[in-house]
Formats: C-alpha cells, structure tokens, sequence
C-alpha cells in the first residue's frame, strides 16, 4: 500500500507541481489550499507524512497552528515545514512546535524527495532491530544511520533529519575540517552559511540539553567545522 | 563662540535693541525743545518786566528830578568816569560804581518791590549814572543733596551736550549791562539782548526799556536774568529722563536677553537633535522630543518629528524591502524550479535535456540571488539574538586566512597579525561573515596575481581588522555610500550576476553591532584599495 503523504500548500501551482512529483514517487497525495480543508480532512484519518507550508492563504502562521493540531493527535506522525521564509525565528518555531525538518522553497524536488524518504526509513527502521553495519560510533556518540537517531552518552539526542546528516557527515571522520559546502552536499540543503551556521548551533544546543559539556563540534572560523574526539 | 554669538539670535536682537535708543534721543530733543520755549518765554518775561518797572517809575517823576539831583560836574568827563567805572564793576559791590552809583534811596526800595528773584535791575539815568541797583546774577549756593546730581551731571555732560545744543551767542560781559542797550534805551528803543557767560551753559538775557516822564526821556530801565534757572530745570529734567531711560533700556535688553537665550536655547536643542537623529550615513537613529510648546518653534519640533517618524517609516520600508522582495520571489522561483524538476523526470534526455540543464542554471542562479537579497535581514536577527561570547580575534582571523587560502589556491593572502591573542567580546560567527565579505569583495577587484592583504591590530579598547587589495580606486564620492545596501562600485556588467552590493552592507552591519564602524579608503599612489573596520573589544 503506497505512503500517503498530505500536502497543505496555499499556491495552486507549487502544490500541483509538488503533488505530481510525489505522485511520480509512488507516494499517494492528498493535496489541501488551507488550514480548515486540510484539518477536516486529516482528523478522519491521519496520513503518513505531512508537508506544511507556515503562510496558508489569509492566515500567515497557519501551518504552525496545524502542525500543534497534527502533533496533538499524533506524536509520530512526520512533519516537513516547507516554507518560502527562512528566518531563524520561523525555522525555530517550526521545529519548536514538533516538526521534523524544515525546508525553505530553494529545494529541489530530488532534496525534498530524499527527505521524505529519509523520514519515512527513520520511521520504520525504529520498527526494527537495527544492523550493525549503520551503525558510528564515536566515543560517547553513537549514530543509527537506518533508525536517523543519534545516542549521546546513551541517552537521545532529538535531531531532525537534516541535523543528523550533518552531525554523520562530521563524526564519520573525527578531526577532519568540513567546510560549509561539503557539509551543504552531506545534508542535502540548499542554504547559504548563515544557515549552516545556525544549524551547527542548534545542534550543539540539542547535545547541551543532553550534556552541558558538550564540546566536540569544534568551529573552525573561515573553514568550517570538525569532530573533535576526546578521551 | 565670538564668531557663534556674532551670528546668532542674540546679537541680533541686541542690536535691534539699540532701537530703543532713540527714546532717550527724542526725549533729549524734546528737552531741548521746552527749553528754548522757556528761553522765549523768559524773554518776554523780562520785557514784561522791564515795561511794568518802567511805567511804574514814569508814574514817579519826582525820582528823576532834572538835572538829575547831583552836583554838576562837566557832563562830558562825568560820563566818560562813568564809563570808566562801569567798566571796572561788579554788580554785587555796587559801592565800586563809586561816583557813577549814585542811588537813589527812593529807586532802590522802590526796586525791591519790584524785583523778581534770581534777576537783576538796573535804572540808570540820562547821565549814565545808575540810579538803582537790585538783585543779583549769582546764583543761589545749591542745596544740600543736589552735589552728586551735579557729579552725574558731570560725566553724562557730553553725552548730553550731544544732544542738546547750548544756545550758540556771543560771550559778553556778566557784570554790567551791554552799553548799546542801555544808549538805545536811552533814546526810547526797547530791546531784548543775549549774551553769554564764562559758563558755556549759562546766558544772560537782558532786556531794557526807557523811563518816560511825559515825553521825555528821563532814564532806562535794565532787567537782567541768567538761564540758570532753565539750566537747572533742563539738567534735572535731563538726569530723570538719563536714569528713566536708563532703567527702561536695561529692563528692556535683559527682558529681551533672556527671551533670546530661551529661544536660542530651544533652537539649539531642536537643532542637537536633529544632528543626534540622523547618523552620518544618514539612516534615522533618534527622534525629536515634542515639547508641546504653542509657538513657532513648537510647530517646528512638531513638524520635524513628522517629518523623522515618515522617514523612518519610509527607511523601514526600504530595509524590509529586500526581504520582502526576496520573500515574495521565492514563491515564483520554486514554480519554476518545480516545473523543471518535474519536466526533468519525465523526459529523457537529449536536446531538450541540455535545454533543461540550462534553465535549471539560471534558476539556481536566481535562487542564490533572492536569498542574498535576504542575507542583510537574516544576520541581523541572528545578531539580535546571537550570544556574546570571549573570543580571540586573532585566532579567528588567522584561521580564516587559513580557510581562504586553502579556498582560493590560485591566489596570495598575506595576514599581517599579532604575535599574541586579541581577546574581544562579540559574536565570532558574525566576524568571521565579515572577514568573509571583505575577502570576497577583494576578491572580486585584485587583479590576478597580486596578494590580498589581511592585516589586524590592536589596542586595549579597540582592534583594526583591514583588508587592502590592489584594484583600481573607488571612485570619488561613492565610499561614503559604499556600505549601504544595492550600492556597488562594480561596473555594470562586470560581476557574475551575483553581487548586488550586500556584502559591504553585512560588513557594516556586523562592525556597527561590535560597536565599531567600518570605511573604504585609497591607497595613496593608485597602490589599491582599503578597507578597515573597527571593533571596540568588550
């Protein structure tokens, strides 16, 4: 049975084109223009992933209104924010309210397309026993490649999906310099530094909520950033 | 100051003020005008006089008995002796007219009555003999009180005597009465005579005036009076109005001072804020306190914080421009990245495909451009937001020379920086952009094969972050604009379509959040290009 995806975007022609290239991934799309619409709809029954555009039509933070409503009935279900504003304050609110990653307009099909599947393989690997081989393990990190969940001292870090590519593409080879394009590619964005940035520094917020101490992503200003391993 | 108060709101009223010295002027004048009025009037007075004292002896002919009353010598050399002793006089010491004083008890008690104060009378017979003496020209000793009026009356006299003229006649004898008067007088002319006095001030007025016995002539009549009275009068009159018009002139320039000072202070408060509010790039910075004051000024301060508030609105509306454009296209941008998305998994390839390869570049292109567009809004709510935190600028600076070089491995940089650690306090992804920006943009001017030069320094308070490249000069009077936003001194053309003139923006964006500032200088000598910002390090 194909993977239903709901789709809540306010323009006609994105959604369209959206739920085409979803459709031609074999996803089945259910594509809603507002908030009411899609809530009517989605509270029957909920699909399997839901992708939100924030400005739905007259109501400019309508899609945070109705991922609080999605995550209301379901704490698992999916989230991707795709929005047209890339401030901080809405990539943080977004991912605040329970979204699972947030993706402005800039992407390509094929990133969006990678992150829904990279959501969805998060999603049913946590149904089943993980392989060794997915596995990094870094000191006191560990990393579930298949399951897309990060350990720090055993305990869960909660990274979205685009957090957890760049934390992998970083721990992979502890002590390397990746620069802000390689770690770009690794995560599939397509943002510019500034964004990295404020990723780098949201993920050391995740892993400080974890452990105060942690310090092993390491800046290295004009360069990038690196993995840094200590005894 | 001198050449500020010279030209300020003070001075010119200060000598709008000296208007109201014509008050004190046209008083004078008036004084001066009374006074001659006095003068006719004390002419006629005496004239008047003289007739009444005239008639009144005419009606006494046993006054003037014929031959006059006295032992006969020879007419001629009596008259000269007279003449002689007239000469010799002094009207107070009437027993020096000797001989010639020949008075006549009746006459002169008769003048007592008659006699005005402060005048002096003469009658004097057809022999030239005076017959009776009254009265006296000295003035009266000045009461008690009255000297320190005279020591004011001292030092104002030439300021006085500018603007009221002594009556201009002749000097002449004070002691006796003018001989032609009385021989006119003597043959029946009455007349009025002024002369004047060792006291410049003072003249004596004289009138005479023939005693007729019947028809014949018997003797003259001469009253004398000074114009010490009216002087005195004039003087008195003068220190009033002085000290009146002095008190009203003082009042009225500190009354004035003080409204000008306000003034001046109220303007120059409105004008300090007005500097305050607009910085030297000209963006809106402050506002102006509206006083609620009624006047002028106050609808001044009202229309110039109107004014401010929609600039600022309209300066807001342009920052936010950017953003919002950048907003407002992305939309556009991911139809159309979309479509071609979509397009691409349908067909196969071929000519259509490179086609499609093509598009997608400029798309991408654009993509880049619409979230630079938005770069300078970004960085500044993560600056607002961002944590400050100790960091060593040199360690930041040198790793990024580091990373550029590494970046840029066909080109030199050369870092010139401290041996040690520039510890600051700021935001040291933000330094790191801004280096980034000034590497960039140096980047975008070196000709190739010259090196880029980084160069920090430091002082306890402040550290100097430069990057000199050498590149053709900005031309005159863009750098003061050259770090607002969509200023480029790029030729049209030149760039690869990326640049729209934020990257210095960003520079100063994050320079003025480190309290410091950023400038663009040429080289002396066409060596290239400067350009230097300052951060102050806590």
């Amino acid at each position: 049975m194909p993977r239903r995806i709901a789709l809540v975007e306010d323009d006609a022609t994105i959604r369209q084109n959206y739920a085409d290239a979803l459709g031609r991934a074999g996803y089945e799309v259910q594509a809603f223009a507002d908030r009411p619409q899609a809530m009517r709809s989605l509270a029957t029954r909920l699909p399997d992933l839901a992708i939100i555009d924030i400005g739905l039509g007259a109501e400019i933070d309508g899609g945070f209104a109705l991922c609080r409503e999605l995550r209301a009935m379901s704490a698992t279900l999916p989230i991707i924010f795709l929005s047209a504003r890339d401030s901080d304050i809405d990539i943080v609110s977004g991912l605040r309210l329970g979204a699972d990653d947030y993706l402005t307009k800039d992407a390509s099909l094929p990133h969006l397309l990678a992150r829904i599947a990279a959501l969805f393989r998060r999603v049913e690997a946590a149904r089943e026993p993980s392989k060794d081989e997915e596995r990094i393990v870094r000191g006191p990190l560990e990393l579930d490649a298949a399951r897309m969940t990060a350990l720090w001292r055993g305990s869960p870090v909660d990274l979205t999906v685009t957090e957890f590519w760049m934390v992998r593409s970083l721990a992979r080879h502890p002590g390397h310099v990746k620069d802000r394009d390689t770690l770009m590619r690794d995560a599939e964005m397509v943002v510019d530094d500034g964004t990295i940035t404020s990723h780098v520094k949201r993920i050391r917020r995740k892993f400080q909520a974890v452990d105060p101490a942690f310090d092993a992503i390491e800046t290295v200003y004009g360069m990038g950033y690196r993995w840094t391993e200590r005894p | 100051m001198g050449a500020a108060f010279v030209h300020g709101i003070r001075f010119r009223l200060f000598l709008v003020s000296l208007v109201l010295l014509a008050i004190p002027v046209l008083a004078a004048q008036f004084i001066s005008r009374m006074e001659t009025f006095l003068r006719g009037a004390q002419e006629q007075d005496i004239a008047v006089t003289a007739r009444a004292v005239a008639s009144a002896l005419s009606d006494r002919p046993a006054l003037f008995p014929p031959g006059g009353g006295v032992a006969g010598d020879p007419e001629d050399e009596e008259r000269r002796r007279i003449v002689g002793l007239f000469a010799a006089a002094d009207p107070v010491a009437a027993a020096s007219l000797g001989r010639a004083y020949v008075p006549s008890e009746e006459i002169e008690r008769f003048l007592e009555i008659m006699g005005r104060r402060a005048s002096r009378l003469w009658v004097v017979d057809t022999r030239s003999r005076v017959r009776g003496l009254s009265g006296s020209l000295r003035e009266p000793p000045p009461a008690r009180g009255e000297a320190p009026k005279a020591a004011i009356a001292s030092w104002l006299k030439p300021l006085v005597s500018l603007v009221v003229s002594a009556p201009q006649v002749p000097a002449g004898d004070e002691s006796k009465p003018v001989r032609a008067q009385i021989d006119r007088a003597l043959i029946g002319v009455s007349s009025t005579y002024w002369r004047g006095t060792r006291d410049r001030e003072v003249a004596i007025v004289s009138a005479a005036q023939p005693v007729f016995v019947g028809d014949d002539i018997v003797g003259a009549v001469v009253v004398e009076e000074t114009t010490a009275p009216i002087l005195l009068l004039r003087q008195s009159a003068l220190e009033n109005l002085i000290a009146l018009t002095l008190a009203v002139c003082v009042a009225a320039f500190a009354i004035l001072l003080l409204f000008a000072s306000r003034l001046a202070a109220r303007i120059r408060r409105l004008h300090a804020q007005a500097e305050a509010a607009i910085d030297a790039q000209g963006r809106i910075r402050g506002s102006i306190a509206v006083s609620g004051a009624k006047d002028e000024i106050g609808d001044l301060e009202r229309t110039m914080a109107g004014v401010l508030g929609r600039l600022r609105d309209y300066n807001a509306y342009l920052e936010q421009m950017a953003s919002r454009l950048s907003h407002e296209l992305r939309t556009p941008v991911a139809v159309v990245r979309s479509s071609l998305d979509n397009l691409r998994s349908q067909s196969p390839g071929g000519e259509a495909g490179v086609y499609l390869d093509r598009a997608g570049e400029g798309v991408e292109r654009l993509s880049r451009l619409v979230s630079r567009l938005s770069e300078g809004t970004r960085l500044e709510k993560m600056l607002e937001s961002a944590e400050r935190e100790s960091f060593d600028l040199a360690a930041v600076v040198g790793g990024c020379v580091e990373g550029y070089r590494s970046a840029y491995p066909g080109r030199e940089f050369a870092a010139d920086l401290p041996a040690g650690p520039v510890p600051m306090s700021g935001v040291p992804d933000a330094i790191a952009q801004l280096l980034d920006k000034l590497v960039e943009n140096a980047l975008d001017f070196a000709p190739p094969g010259t090196a880029i030069r980084v160069a920090l320094s430091a002082d306890p308070r402040t550290a100097r972050l430069s990057v000199a490249n050498e590149g053709p000069p900005i031309p005159p009077g863009v750098a003061p604009r050259l770090f607002d936003a969509m200023v480029s001194a790029r030729d049209q053309g030149q760039g690869r379509g990326g640049h729209l003139g934020l990257g210095l923006a960003i520079v100063r964006l994050v320079a003025v959040h480190h309290g410091g500032s950023a400038r663009a200088v040429n080289l002396p000598e066409g060596r290239g290009v400067l350009f230097e910002v300052e951060l102050a390090r806590s």
